[in-house]
């Protein structure tokens, strides 16, 4: 099952075109929460082997919300909890740049759950196994990774010519290439970045 | 036997001269604390002392009641120049509060339709108006600082009155930013395109896009949504932008000069903080920590074991050089600090984290306080020299 607790029904339909109906006709898939009494009425079974939990990160920031302990904490709680459980978490926020996961724990933006969410909600009533790159980057998972890293890199020499010293940055970016890909690009303290570019080409 | 006993004895005593007597009556009170007990007692004494007793200058006397009376240094003060210590649990309460109130969020989150209902609503306005927003930002960000007054960390009052207000037209971050929320360009940007926030969310239009600014990392910016999600990450580290990323940035600068292992730290920990200062204290810490060791002419590289993790509400950031001495004893270490620990405190420790050393003081092991002072803890045996930076979560 997949729990969506987010406060923010507006956003859902007016940005996403998510609106009831469209929610609804996926009602054996996901249950949508959208305050506190929601979230204690289900918080037990949704830690259930298997679930997947889409979290809005600033849920317990919107003051309908508020409890005694503060929104941090039970973030923080939330994540320690599920950490070494057969659960997926996403948190999800406004203030996300890019995606970032790690073991069963992801970050991202409202945009990528909600563009993802019927993809996954089909899986599941398929009976199909999620993983957690299937939640953030749909069907062609591995393609997409790549695209987005290319994308990133592409953007990082954008404006650079000729030869440049290879900093932190750069040497992460092609780190994550060579791991994805297989390849070994190996870099210097310096790096032509024609030659680069003809590399990540090839 | 009582102070005020021992005086009398002294003076009634007629085998010390007058001189040795004045000696002794000024050992008695140097090593004596205003706050220990039988103080009126012995002051009660040394007054009528001056009055039974001529052979005893008055003035001598004067001079010591007078001192007995002022309070003692605090023995811990190890340094005169630093000033007082600020709780670094106010950052993290004061960033946290920015981050949830429903105008300063719109800083440094992008805006959706929930968040511009939010602002129109604050604003009383049908339509969204840049110019409201912004005052709005402002009325907002003043109330917060004075509810925080006196108990903010400068150094991010000023990272964010640069980013808010061009506080001082100096930029923000250690890339010295100049485009910010009063930019002119950004002011007639929201002129020409009247209605639309200048970081909206996918979706909602289009942000305002501005000629790229070239961070020190390589990576750019080419709109305000880019720059708002930037400035977010100098205010807390969370997996999307952990802490780690900001270890693994800083070791790489010195990958040739010494081994890192970083399996000790928690990249799921959130924490609302000063992120920038705390980058430039892990590089001070390593950097120093590397320029010791070749000063001791040793042939191997440094090792650092460097770990985050949360104890008991408390976030510990410890970098641990295990394979070196602390280069003072115990007892140096609580009388004074040094140029580096005192810039330390200065610049970057006073209200950003607490610090605490757990080192091999030369064959001496012992966890001391350094900010805020606390009295050494001997512990039985430790190898190396760790500088431990202590958070506290938002109240």
């Amino acid at each position: 099952m997949i729990y969506l607790i987010d406060d923010k029904k507006i956003r859902q339909e007016k940005d996403f075109n998510w609106n009831n109906l469209r929610f609804e006709s996926f009602q054996g898939e996901l249950i949508r929460i959208f305050n506190n009494q929601d979230l204690d009425k289900y918080k037990q079974e949704m830690f259930a082997k298997g679930n997947v939990i889409l979290f809005h990160e600033s849920f317990q920031d919107n003051l309908e919300n508020k409890t005694d302990v503060s929104a941090e904490k039970i973030r923080q709680k939330l994540i320690e909890y599920v950490q070494n459980k057969e659960i997926l978490l996403v948190l999800f926020s406004g203030s996300i740049a890019s995606t970032s996961f790690k073991g069963n724990l992801a970050y991202t933006s409202p945009n990528v759950i909600y563009n993802n969410l019927e993809y996954i909600l089909n899986k599941v009533r398929k009976g199909d196994d999620l993983i957690i790159e299937n939640l953030l980057f749909g069907a062609n998972f591995k393609i997409e990774i790549l695209l987005e890293l290319k994308n990133r890199i592409w953007k990082f020499l954008f404006d650079k010519k000729g030869e440049i010293q290879v900093n932190h940055a750069l040497f992460s970016l092609i780190e994550e290439y060579n791991n994805l890909t297989g390849k070994q690009i190996v870099l210097d303290d310096t790096v032509n970045v024609e030659y680069l570019k003809f590399l990540l080409n090839e | 036997m009582e102070k005020s006993i021992f005086v009398r004895k002294l003076i009634e005593n007629e085998k010390f001269s007058k001189n040795q007597k004045e000696r002794l009556l000024r050992l008695v009170v140097n090593e004596y604390s205003n706050n220990q007990t039988g103080f009126n007692a012995l002051v009660k004494e040394l007054n009528s002392i001056k009055n039974e007793y001529s052979e005893i200058p008055s003035s001598l006397i004067t001079n010591l009641t007078t001192r007995l009376k002022r309070p003692k240094q605090n023995p811990l003060n190890r340094n005169s120049n630093l000033t007082d210590y600020i709780n670094p649990i106010n950052l993290s309460s004061f960033l946290y509060e920015y981050n949830q109130n429903p105008i300063l969020k719109t800083t440094c989150h992008l805006i959706d339709s929930e968040e511009l209902k939010n602002i129109l609503k604050h604003t009383k306005h049908q339509e969204y108006s840049f110019k409201k927003h912004k005052t709005a930002i402002e009325q907002e960000y003043f109330s917060l600082l004075k509810k925080y007054k006196g108990r903010t960390y400068r150094s991010t009052n000023t990272l964010i009155g640069e980013y808010l207000n061009s506080f001082k037209n100096n930029g923000w971050t250690m890339d010295k930013i100049l485009m910010n929320w009063s930019s002119p360009e950004l002011k007639e940007w929201s002129i020409n395109n009247f209605g639309a926030p200048p970081n909206p969310a996918d979706g909602l239009g289009q942000p305002f896009k501005f000629k790229p600014i070239v961070l020190k990392s390589g990576h750019t910016l080419n709109n305000f949504s880019e720059l708002v999600l930037y400035f977010k990450k100098q205010i807390q580290f969370k997996l999307a932008h952990s802490i780690l990323d900001m270890v693994n940035e800083v070791n790489f600068q010195y990958r040739k000069d010494a081994k890192f292992n970083m399996s000790g730290i928690r990249e799921n920990i959130q924490l609302f903080t000063d992120t920038g200062k705390v980058k430039q204290l892990y590089n001070a810490i390593v950097k120093m920590s590397i320029e010791h060791f070749k000063e001791i002419e040793k042939e191997e590289l440094p090792i650092f074991n460097v770990s985050f993790e949360e104890v008991k509400n408390k976030i510990v950031f410890s970098i641990h050089n295990t394979n070196s001495q602390f280069g003072k004893s115990v007892c140096d270490v609580e009388s004074r600090y040094g140029q580096n620990f005192t810039n330390l405190i200065k610049n970057q420790i006073n209200g950003v984290c607490d610090f605490s050393l757990t080192a091999d003081f030369n064959g001496e092991y012992a966890n001391i306080g350094i900010w805020p002072q606390k009295k050494a803890e001997y512990i039985p045996v430790f190898e190396g020299v760790q500088f431990n930076l202590i958070f506290y979560r938002a109240l």
